[in-house]
């Protein structure tokens, strides 16, 4: 009997594709990724990464935009690219839920909050709207909106920003999904309503055991939030590794170009702060090699011809990287930046 | 222009905004105190941060030094003069002094105009470099000191990255070399690895031509890089004001405690190993 | 949200006065030629007319005759006599509301139902051939003209002279409570007519409005609650789109409740449009001025309506 649990969700392989007028959008390149039930994953990227193409594919919302779609994503042991639009819809609000990243566009402002939570309780589940009434009030006590019996009647704008995205969270959980994702969160809301956010979604986790993928740009939500960080760019996985390890010991000369262009709050203020160079890069026209050489302040003429393949770091299997440059030497270069 | 003086004053300073109520004679019944009563100093050469949450006040409060709202009550003194009732062409001599930046790049920008002509419009709207050339000369020196392609002076910001863009809006303020320059929110919307690059710049440029800056975010550790005194601002009120280093480790007002604390990290900086 | 309705009927009341007022000084001033003269008839003595001067109180001053006539208006609701046939204004108007009303909303339920179907369909399968036939015959029909329209109509269906003996021709519009199946079947050319051109207007309407609907966040969200793309479409998608277009409807009906001249001419439906058409042929200038002023009624209440049911259809909008 294995004592390790199979992950509630594995990703292999994954690959987005969309074809424009300019060329072929390669926004998910070959991303492969699992998770156990119960922890939380967070993908962290900046726009072009693809971390959002990739969680919407989870959900099968890219279907039906003319993405051509590959690879593998296994939940609880079915591959959800091979699930039929119907079979897709009965998991997606129920068994796979999310939220994302405006409250306020993101809920519909002609209906009541309650209204809509009733919709997603009934769409799943045979009970009467008395029933899922009653459901919705308990939700959004479960989500710590004051009043919810009163609340229920009101509209997505006579909430507050940080109410508006408990009554999201709550619609999300209203059929106890098991895997909850996370599309930026907390990135539209005041510094001190994402503290309650993150709080609120850390302990709906441990009380309803879900898992959740959070997608962000923000490394000091992940820091939080994650068991595990996943770096995204330009559509590929560049790190991955347990949150601890990729914070103190980080092998990929993105995250540490990442780590080192933000400003913090503890430690000595920097003098100035280390930018990456450069620009994303386009999704349709790539550079060549690995896609971060012209960037990279360490890169090496070869870069720009080979491919980088996902290695594990000696140490901890489930640290990998895709550099080329040698292990030793990126550790010496870690250990040895100036502070 | 003598360092450490005060370039602008602001006393008592607040702006209401109204509202009325009636079926058909519209009567106020109360106001929206969106700046309730604020008074600092910025002085010159320092980079003073105003930091808040949404609906604090820290955005009017900028738009009232600028003069792009009138003010309910109290005074603002640019440069020892009272400008908070100017008006007219009194008032357009003093606005060259004071410029401003924005924080969305998409939309800050008339998308209809060249970078060229965006970057230019101050010289125009001013009457300076009536010649051609020279006002062609002066722009491409804007844009090479912000770090744009000068052979770009005839693309439409739709052609540039939202960091592109934000140093446009730089280069733009800094035509008619003012001096002060006021940030609003100037990379919340900017992806973080083009953050850093747009921090570095307004660095650069503070010191390249001396100019007096406040910085307005939500973002506390983008103020803390940046600014040497820091007034933390809640409902319309500045609840305390203090240099950096002593606001960011003995914060002495309950708001700026509870701000800083929701700041979310793990003990890391920097990749230092975990405690 | 009473406070915003009480707003909107205290503007209507005040409206209607207005117009009213409106209405007398222009007829005053237009170079109509002296009343008196045109009820008298051309072969009148001067004698004659100087008595229906006195009759028609047209010696007193202008105020008296301002004051006569509102008061008339709104203490008697009488919009006084035709110069052609002495009957009262109001009860030729009364006799022809009926028809008017019933080929307006005839019209109405016509057009808004088409033009749902065609745009809903041609805003989810956009692109689509189906699309663009339906847009492009959207636009020949918005530029056609309405009579133009009419005569084909006539020409093709109608059974006295069309190529095609279907509908009942032109002339053979009898009321509701004297023949149900008579007044329905000579009105469906008509309607068919009158519809077309909103028919067509609507269908691109809500197609546009739906395409954008379609692409805001919300329509994401609901998707990723597991709702079906039917409820996705209608539900949420339309139910934003389609709150333009209902303020448009009210105004468009109550613009046609005053008339609608064109199709009641073609068709010989006898309206109120076809009653002012004739009037004004005969220089009959009270009951113009009567048409007028029901015309201007419709519009007026049509657009308190349509502003309260906007405050209905989009929450927002309530708590001004």
């Amino acid at each position: 009997m294995s004592t390790v649990a199979e992950p509630l969700l594995r990703v292999e392989d994954l690959r987005v594709e969309f074809p424009t007028e300019d060329g072929v959008l390669h926004a998910v390149d070959g991303i492969s990724y699992d998770l156990q039930s119960g922890r939380t994953l967070g993908i962290v990227g900046e726009s072009g990464s693809g971390k959002t193409v990739s969680s919407l594919t989870t959900m099968g919302l890219t279907r039906r935009t003319g993405a051509h779609i590959s690879g593998r994503i296994s939940f609880e042991d079915r591959d959800l690219l091979t699930l039929s639009e119907e079979e897709m819809r009965k998991l997606r609000g129920n068994e796979i839920a999310m939220i994302f990243q405006d409250p306020l566009s993101s809920l519909h402002p002609l209906y009541t909050v309650g209204a809509q939570i009733v919709e997603a309780v009934r769409t799943h589940r045979d009970v009467s709207k008395a029933q899922a009434r009653a459901r919705t009030v308990e939700l959004l006590e479960l989500v710590g909106i004051p009043d919810a019996a009163r609340c229920v009647g009101d509209y997505p704008h006579q909430f507050s920003g940080g109410m508006r995205q408990r009554a999201m969270i709550a619609m999300a959980l209203a059929n106890e999904p098991k895997l909850l994702i996370a599309d930026e969160p907390t990135t539209a809301l005041d510094v001190t309503v994402q503290a309650q956010i993150l709080r609120l979604l850390k302990h709906l986790q441990q009380e309803l055991g879900m898992a959740i993928v959070i997608v962000t740009h923000d490394l000091g939500v992940v820091a939080e939030m994650a068991d595990e960080i996943a770096v995204m760019y330009a559509g590929r996985i560049v790190e991955s590794a347990s949150t601890e390890l990729l914070l103190s010991a980080p092998e990929h000369p993105y995250t540490w170009g990442l780590l080192k262009s933000i400003p913090t709050l503890d430690g000595p203020r920097a003098q100035q702060l280390e930018p990456i160079p450069g620009n994303p890069p386009s999704l349709i026209d790539r550079p060549s090699g690995c896609h971060f050489h012209p960037r990279c302040p360490y890169a090496q003429p070869e870069h720009a011809r080979i491919d980088p393949r996902l290695e594990t770091v000696s140490g901890d299997a489930r640290h990998v990287v895709a550099c080329l440059l040698d292990s030793e030497v990126r550790r010496r270069l870690w250990r040895e930046r100036p502070r | 222009m003598s360092a450490g003086e005060p370039l602008v004053e602001v006393r008592d300073l607040a702006k209401h905004f109204p509202i009325k109520r009636g079926v058909v004679f519209q009567r106020k019944v109360g106001a929206v105190r969106a700046v309730d009563g604020v008074s600092f100093d910025v002085n010159r050469g320092e980079t003073l941060g105003i930091v808040g949450e949404t609906g604090c006040g820290k955005s009017t409060t900028a738009r009232l030094i600028m003069r792009l709202h009138d003010a309910t009550s109290g005074e603002v003194r640019f440069d020892g003069r009272d400008i908070t009732r100017m008006k007219g062409a009194e008032l357009k001599k003093v606005r060259p002094e004071m410029q401003m930046i924005f924080q969305d790049p998409y939309s800050s920008l008339n998308p209809r105009k060249t970078v060229g002509s965006i970057v230019s419009e101050p010289f125009a709207i001013h009457g300076l470099y009536p010649d051609k050339q020279a006002r062609r000369r002066a722009v491409r020196e804007l844009m090479d000191t912000v770090g744009l392609n000068t052979e770009h002076y005839n693309r439409y910001p739709h052609e540039f990255s939202g960091g592109q863009r934000q140093r446009i809006g730089v280069a733009r303020a800094l035509a008619l070399k003012p001096k002060l320059l006021i940030a609003d929110e100037p990379v919340s919307a900017l992806d973080v690895s083009i953050q850093a690059q747009v921090l570095n710049l307004l660095r650069d440029m503070q010191r390249r031509f001396g100019l007096t800056v406040v910085l307005i975010s939500h973002d506390l550790s983008v103020v803390r890089h940046m600014c040497d005194r820091v007034a933390v601002m809640y409902s319309g009120k500045i609840v305390e004001l203090a240099p950096n280093e002593q606001l960011y480790s003995h914060p002495s007002h309950p708001y700026t405690r509870e701000l800083l604390a929701a700041v979310p990290r793990a003990r890391w900086y920097r990749g230092a190993s975990v405690s | 949200m009473t406070r915003y309705i009480i707003r909107r009927l205290l503007w209507g009341a005040l409206l209607l006065p207005l117009v009213s007022a409106l209405t007398f000084v222009l007829f005053r001033i237009l170079p109509t030629g002296d009343p008196a003269r045109l009820r008298a008839g051309r072969s009148a003595s001067p004698k004659v007319i100087a008595e229906l001067r006195v009759d028609l109180g047209l010696n007193k001053p202008l105020i008296d005759q301002f004051w006569l006539y509102m008061k008339g208006i709104f203490l008697h609701f009488n919009l006084g006599y035709s110069y052609y046939s002495t009957a009262p204004v109001r009860g030729l108007i009364a006799d022809r509301l009926p028809a008017t009303i019933s080929l307006t909303l005839g019209a109405a339920v016509i057009w808004l139902l088409s033009g749902l179907a065609v745009g809903i369909i041609s805003a989810v399968w956009r692109r689509s051939k189906l699309d663009r036939a339906a847009m492009g015959t959207a636009l020949v029909l918005i530029s056609a003209p309405e009579y133009w329209l009419g005569l084909i109509a006539l020409y093709l269906f109608a059974a006295d002279i069309g190529q095609l003996k279907v509908f009942p021709g032109a002339g053979s519009y009898v009321g509701l409570t004297s023949d149900p199946w008579k007044w329905l079947t000579s009105l469906i050319l008509p309607w068919l007519v009158l519809a077309a051109t909103n028919a067509a207007i609507y269908a691109r309407l809500i197609r546009g409005n739906l395409i954008e609907t379609m692409g805001e966040d919300y329509i994401r969200t609901a998707r990723a609650k597991g709702l079906t793309e039917r409820r996705v479409i209608l539900r949420h998608g339309l139910r934003s789109a389609i709150n333009p277009v209902m303020t448009i409807l009210g105004l468009d009906i109550g613009i046609l409740l005053g008339g609608a001249v064109l199709v009641e001419t073609v068709f010989e439906i006898p309206g109120i449009g076809r009653l002012n058409y004739d009037a004004i042929t005969h220089s009959d200038f009270p009951i113009v001025q009567g048409t007028v002023l029901v015309a201007a009624l419709f519009i007026i209440v049509a657009n308190i309506v349509v502003d309260i049911a906007y405050a209905y259809l989009d929450p927002r909008v309530r708590f001004r």
